[in-house]
């Protein structure tokens, strides 16, 4: 009896991660951007991910490898950015779903800092064999949102390259000209 | 022996007289001549031959499958190029969105890095 109890329990636990991981749909973020003076909205599933690899530098590049190597098992990267004119044209329930979905066992805050008017969470979902199966990043200021979730497997060390410099261009490097549902149009400052 | 000679040529002679064409004859033979006239400007034969139904280039297989062919030839090419054109920006737009999406990503922890020392800092 006891056994079928503990395999019962196991079965449940293995489902956590799997239900954590379910996709989270981001058209339910769109009220957000309704006041937006800029924005972006990436959205990039496994298909174009690969597809989007394999239009980066040769095996002689070292920065493409490296990103190749750190978008191979990803199944999808969502980007959510709004800036706005004026304090007050987002409303901070609109996020709420989000952060019920972030709030799910499975995942864990590893970082939560909020100061004065700001707040920024970073959230990592483990997974079996010290690796990552997500990684989200929240982030408000009365002016801006940024909502980033990385879904895929990830070694640890790639959660450095996200955040180092090994490959990926700083922001400010980049022309940020109509990404993918085109609704942004500026340079990057 | 010289009557019987003499009976011979009387009747030789009457073989071999001159003898008038009977009466109308002359109508008969230019009626005979015009008539073959007419059937040699129209012969019965080809006259008579049941119409074949006229074949377009449609009904002929074998042409349809040459106008076919060439059409292909001159299509394909065409197509394919169109085709790798535009995977070819789908490309470099999923790549350019990638740059960007990581490049966000590593923003924000970054600055989320920073603002955590930045409140350890603080607090000690």
């Amino acid at each position: 009896m006891m056994k079928r109890i503990v395999f019962g329990i196991a079965v449940a636990l293995s489902f956590v991660p799997a239900l954590a991981a379910q996709e989270f749909d981001f058209k339910a973020l769109d009220k957000i951007g309704a006041n937006a003076s800029s924005s972006t909205n990436i959205t990039l599933d496994g298909d174009t991910l690969r597809m989007a690899a394999g239009f980066l530098g040769g095996v002689q590049d070292k920065d493409a490898a490296n990103v190749k190597s750190l978008v191979a098992n990803l199944k999808a990267i969502y980007v959510r950015s709004y800036e706005f004119e004026k304090p007050g044209q987002y409303n901070e329930a609109d996020l709420a779903p989000l952060r019920a979905y972030l709030k799910q066992p499975a995942w864990k805050a590893i970082i939560d800092v909020r100061e004065k008017q700001e707040s920024t969470q970073v959230y990592l979902l483990p997974s079996p064999n010290n690796k990552l199966a997500g990684v989200a990043v929240v982030s408000t200021e009365p002016t801006q949102v940024t909502i980033v979730y990385v879904n895929g497997t990830l070694e640890m060390s790639d959660l450095q390259k996200l955040s180092g410099t090994m490959g990926i261009p700083d922001i400010r490097q980049l022309d940020m000209v109509k990404p993918a549902d085109g609704k942004t149009d500026k340079k990057a400052k | 022996m010289s009557q019987d000679s003499g009976n011979f040529e009387k009747q030789l002679r009457e073989a071999l007289g001159r003898e008038d064409a009977p009466a109308g004859f002359a109508a008969r033979v230019l009626a005979a001549a015009a008539a073959e006239k007419q059937v040699r400007v129209m012969p019965v034969a080809v006259a008579k031959l049941p119409k074949l139904p006229k074949q377009s280039w449609m009904q002929r297989p074998f042409a349809l499958a040459i106008a076919a062919t060439i059409a292909a030839l001159a299509i394909v090419p065409a197509v394919v190029l169109d085709y790798q054109r535009r995977e070819e920006a789908r490309g470099m737009k999923a790549k350019q969105d990638l740059m960007v999406a990581l490049s966000i990503t590593k923003n924000q922890l970054q600055q989320a890095r920073a603002k955590v020392q930045r409140s350890s800092r603080n607090t000690q």
